[in-house]
C-alpha cells in the first residue's frame, strides 16, 4: 500500500481545493499534549526513529509526521512511561531493544498538536482517503508554531482515490515536506542533539608535542565524565556510571601510556586524583553488575534451589542503596565540583610550555612517541602471554589482561595517526582475545567476592551458602573451559601475521619529521 | 491470528449485527482485525460501506491469495479491514466440493494473512454446505447466536448433534442469546433452561433493540452512533468476553 504523503500548506487552502472535486466531511479540531521520549544519548533519534506520547498511545515511528497507520508499532499505556525497553507492552519492546539496551528512555521534548481530520468520502459516503491537517506548537497551546502539515494516508483498496488526492495537492505545493516534528522543533529553536561519544576519538597529526595531545586527551575524558554525571545522580540507569568510568579508566591509561609528558609531580596528583574517584566508584558499579546479572547466578543453580540466593540479592539491593547514596552525595557535592576543576587546571599547568626539563617527553611529536611506546606494549604482551600456560595463575591471566587493555586503549586513543582500515583491523583481531580475557576475569573476581560475601556474613542461613558454593562451583568450572580457550587464542594472536598487520599500522599514516 | 466465525443455520437472528460490532469492538481492543463477509448477500459489508471487487471472484478466492488481498478495504475505523462479499460467492459450496482437500481451504488462504491481522471474524451465510464446514474446521471459536424461543432450542441442539456426528470441535461453539427481550417470559425460562443445559453459553446477552435496527440506516457499527446504550454496550462486552476466552488467547 502507498505511504502517507506530506504537504506544507495551509489547511484553508487545502480544503477550498478538495471540496471543489471531492464530497469531504471536516471533523472536529482538537489540540492535545504531545511528548517525545529519547536515552541519553539520542539513540532513536540518530537511528531515525520517534517515539512519542499522545494520552495514553505510545507511538514508535520513522519520522514522517504522525499517522493514524503509519506507525511502527501503537501500545496503549496507562499511568507514567516505562524507563526501560523490558517494561514497555510486548509489540514495541521487541522494536526498542536493539536501539536502547541497558539505557533508560527520558521525556525530552514536549510540545501541542492540533489536529483536524478531513474525510474523502465516495457515493457511498464511505471513506476514501484520510487527510488530516496539524499545527504544532512550542510547550503549550499558547506556544509558538514550529511546524504545520497536510498529510493524506491512503486507505486499503482505494488507491485509485488516493492517487488523484495528492495530484491534486502536488499542484498546490509541489514539495513534499519533511513532517518529522522532532527535526522542526530544533530547526526552529535550536538544541539539536550532539552525537555522544563515551570513547571521543581526537584528531591529532604526528607532529604535535605530546604534551598538547596528553592534555587534549585528559580534557577529552573530564568532558565525558561532566557529561554523565548528572545522570548518575538521578540513577536513571547503570549506564551513565558505566561510561563515567570508562573516561576515567581511558585517562590513566593514556598518563600511563605517555609517562614523562608531564613534569613527574603533577603526572603523579593527577594519576592520584583518577584513581581516587576510580575506587570511590567502584562498589556501586560492582553492585549494579552482580544485579544486572541475577538472573544468570540463578540459572547457575537447580531450580529447586535457586529461591536460596534471595537474601544476598537482598543484601546487594540494600547495599547498593547505600553505597550509591554516598557516591551521589559526593557527586553532587561542592568538593567533587572544585576536584574537577582542580584537576583540570593541573592539566592545563602542566601542559603548558616552560615546563620542561622534569619532563623528557613533552616535546616529543607525539606520532614518534606512540609508535616507541606501542612497540614496546606489543612486546611486552606477546611475552605475557607466552608464558601462560595451563597451569598459571589466575594473577597471571590477569596481568596479560591490563597489558591488552592498555595496548587497545592506545590503539583507539591515537588512531587518527594511522590508517583507519589498519587500526580497525589491529582492534579486530584483538577483540576476541580481550573478551574471553575479560570473562575469565569476571569469573575469577566473582568467584572470591561471592566467597568473601558469604564468609562475612553473620547468621547467615546455611541454605545460602549452598547455594552460593553452586554457584561458585559452577563459575570454576566455566573458568577451566575458558582457560583452554584462552590459551588457543592467544598462540593464535601471537603470530607472524599479528606482528604483520601491527607493522602495516606502524607504517601507515604520516610519518613524522626527522 | 485468531478465528471467530458468527455463524447461524437460520437468518434474522443478529449474526451479521454481531460479526459487525465484534470486528469494531476487537479492532478498538487494540487488534488488528479483518472482517470477512462470506454471505453473498453481503449485509456486513452493507454497513460498512464497502462494495465488493470486481475483480474476486469464487475460484479467485480460493486459489489466488493475492488477489483475496487486493480484495480488502480499509474500513472508516482504525486497525479494521473489510473483505467484502460478491454476488460470485454464491458459488463456494459447489467449487470447494470439486476442489481436493475440500474441508481445508479457506484455513489455508486464512494462514495468508496471519502477519497482517490478529483477530479474523467470518460472517457466515445462514446454511450447512462445504463451505460451513470450512468455517467449522478453522474456526477457534463460533459464535451462535440464538432467539431463546423453543424452535431455537432444537435448531441449537441440531447443530451440536451435527459436530459430534462429523467430528468437528463442538467445544468451539459458543452459543449467545439474541434479540432476547427481558420482560418477555418465555425468552427468560428459555435462557434459563438452555444454560443449564448447555455450558457453551456466553454469559452476554444481546438485547432486542431499536439501535441495532437501525444499523441498516446508519451505516456504522450500533457501538459507534449509539455508543452509551444497552445495545452497544451488550455487543462491547460480548466481546471482551470473548477475547478472555482460552482458545482465543
Amino acid at each position: 500500500m502507498s505511504e502517507t504523503r506530506h504537504w506544507s500548506i495551509e489547511s484553508e487552502a487545502v480544503l477550498d481545493r478538495l471540496k471543489r472535486d471531492f464530497a469531504v466531511r471536516v471533523g472536529g479540531e482538537r489540540t492535545r499534549p504531545l511528548q517525545f521520549y529519547d536515552s541519553f544519548p539520542w539513540q532513536l533519534w540518530f537511528s531515525d526513529r520517534i517515539l512519542c506520547r499522545i494520552e495514553d498511545r505510545l507511538y514508535f515511528c520513522s519520522p514522517g509526521g504522525l499517522s493514524f497507520n503509519d506507525a511502527l508499532a501503537v501500545a496503549e499505556i496507562e499511568g507514567k512511561t516505562p524507563r526501560f525497553w523490558w517494561r514497555l507492552p510486548e509489540n514495541l519492546a521487541v522494536l526498542l531493544q536493539p536501539h536502547l539496551k541497558l539505557r533508560a528512555l527520558r521525556p525530552t521534548v514536549r510540545c501541542a498538536r492540533t489536529e483536524k481530520p478531513f474525510d474523502i468520502k465516495n457515493e457511498d459516503g464511505k471513506t476514501v482517503v484520510r487527510i488530516f491537517t496539524a499545527t504544532y506548537r512550542r510547550n503549550t497551546a499558547r506556544g509558538a508554531v514550529f511546524l504545520k502539515t497536510c498529510s493524506a494516508e491512503p486507505v486499503r483498496g482505494y488507491e485509485d482515490a488516493f492517487a488523484e488526492v495528492c495530484r491534486l495537492l502536488d499542484a498546490l505545493e509541489p514539495a513534499s515536506c519533511n513532517a518529522n516534528p522532532l527535526r522542526a522543533y530544533f530547526d526552529a529553536f535550536g538544541g539539536a542533539p550532539e552525537p555522544y561519544a563515551a570513547k571521543p576519538r581526537l584528531q591529532l597529526s604526528c607532529e604535535q608535542p605530546a604534551r598538547d595531545v596528553l592534555a587534549a586527551a585528559l580534557k577529552a575524558a573530564l568532558e565525558v565524565m561532566r557529561l554523565n554525571e548528572k545522570g548518575v545522580v538521578e540513577d536513571l540507569d547503570t549506564e551513565f556510571l558505566h561510561d563515567y568510568r570508562v573516561a576515567l579508566r581511558s585517562a590513566r591509561a593514556v598518563l600511563t601510556q605517555l609517562k614523562g609528558v608531564f613534569p613527574p609531580d603533577d603526572e603523579r596528583r593527577i594519576k592520584d586524583k583518577l584513581r581516587e574517584l576510580g575506587r570511590r566508584t567502584n562498589a556501586v558499579r560492582d553492585l549494579d553488575v552482580y544485579l544486572l546479572d541475577e538472573d544468570r547466578y540463578r540459572a547457575m543453580v537447580p531450580p529447586d534451589y535457586a529461591e536460596a540466593l534471595n537474601p544476598m540479592f537482598d543484601d546487594f539491593r540494600a547495599r547498593r542503596r547505600s553505597e550509591f547514596a554516598r557516591l551521589s552525595r559526593y557527586l553532587a557535592s561542592k568538593t567533587y565540583a572544585d576536584d574537577i576543576a582542580r584537576l583540570g587546571k593541573r592539566v592545563d599547568a602542566a601542559a603548558a610550555p616552560g615546563n620542561d626539563g622534569a619532563a623528557p617527553h613533552a616535546d616529543t611529536p607525539i606520532g614518534e612517541l606512540v609508535r616507541h611506546r606501542l612497540s614496546r606494549r606489543l612486546r611486552k604482551l606477546r611475552k605475557r602471554g607466552r608464558a601462560v600456560h595451563q597451569r598459571t595463575p589466575d594473577e597471571a591471566i590477569h596481568a596479560l589482561r591490563l597489558q591488552c587493555k592498555k595496548l587497545r586503549y592506545m590503539f583507539e586513543f591515537f588512531a587518527s595517526l594511522f590508517d583507519d582500515e589498519a587500526v580497525a583491523d589491529m582492534i579486530g583481531s584483538m577483540r576476541r582475545l580481550q573478551n574471553l580475557l575479560g570473562d575469565f576475569n569476571d569469573l575469577s573476581v566473582q568467584q572470591q567476592a561471592l566467597y568473601e560475601y558469604y564468609t562475612a556474613k553473620r547468621g547467615a542461613d546455611p541454605a545460602l551458602g549452598l547455594a552460593i558454593g553452586i554457584v561458585i562451583g559452577e563459575m570454576a568450572r566455566q573458568q577451566a573451559a575458558l582457560r583452554k580457550r584462552l590459551v588457543k587464542h592467544f598462540d593464535r594472536f601471537d603470530s607472524p601475521a599479528t606482528v604483520a598487520r601491527f607493522e602495516t599500522l606502524l607504517a601507515s599514516g604520516v610519518p613524522s619529521t626527522p | 491470528m485468531k478465528v471467530i466465525a458468527s455463524y447461524s443455520i437460520k437468518g434474522g437472528v443478529g449474526k451479521t449485527a454481531a460479526s459487525v460490532n465484534i470486528a469494531y469492538a476487537a479492532a478498538q481492543a487494540g487488534r488488528r482485525t479483518l472482517l470477512v463477509d462470506l454471505d453473498p448477500q453481503g449485509a456486513s459489508s452493507f454497513y460498512f460501506r464497502v462494495r465488493p471487487s470486481k475483480k474476486l471472484k469464487a475460484k479467485g478466492f480460493f486459489k489466488r491469495l493475492p488477489r483475496l488481498k487486493a480484495g480488502i478495504r480499509g474500513s472508516d475505523y482504525e486497525r479494521l479491514d473489510v473483505l467484502p462479499a460478491n454476488i460470485h460467492y454464491r458459488k463456494f459450496d459447489a467449487l470447494l466440493s470439486r476442489m481436493g482437500q475440500s474441508r481445508s481451504r479457506l484455513r489455508k488462504q486464512l494462514k495468508g494473512l496471519a502477519d497482517e491481522y490478529e483477530v479474523v471474524v467470518l460472517d457466515c451465510p445462514p446454511n450447512i454446505g462445504m463451505l460451513s464446514e470450512n468455517v467449522f474446521s478453522t474456526a477457534d471459536v463460533i459464535i451462535v447466536p440464538v432467539i431463546p424461543t423453543t424452535l431455537s432450542e432444537r435448531t441449537y441442539e441440531q447443530l451440536l448433534k451435527f459436530f459430534r456426528k462429523s467430528g468437528y470441535p463442538a467445544g468451539a461453539i459458543r452459543g449467545f442469546f439474541s434479540m432476547a427481550q427481558a420482560n418477555n417470559r418465555l425468552h427468560r425460562d428459555t435462557m434459563q433452561r438452555m444454560r443449564e443445559q448447555y455450558g457453551s453459553f456466553l454469559d452476554t446477552v444481546i438485547p432486542l433493540s431499536a439501535d441495532i435496527e437501525r444499523m441498516g440506516v446508519n451505516r456504522e457499527p450500533v457501538i459507534c452512533f449509539a455508543a452509551g446504550r444497552p445495545g452497544a454496550r451488550a455487543y462491547r462486552q460480548l466481546c471482551e468476553e470473548l477475547l478472555r476466552e482460552e482458545r482465543l488467547k
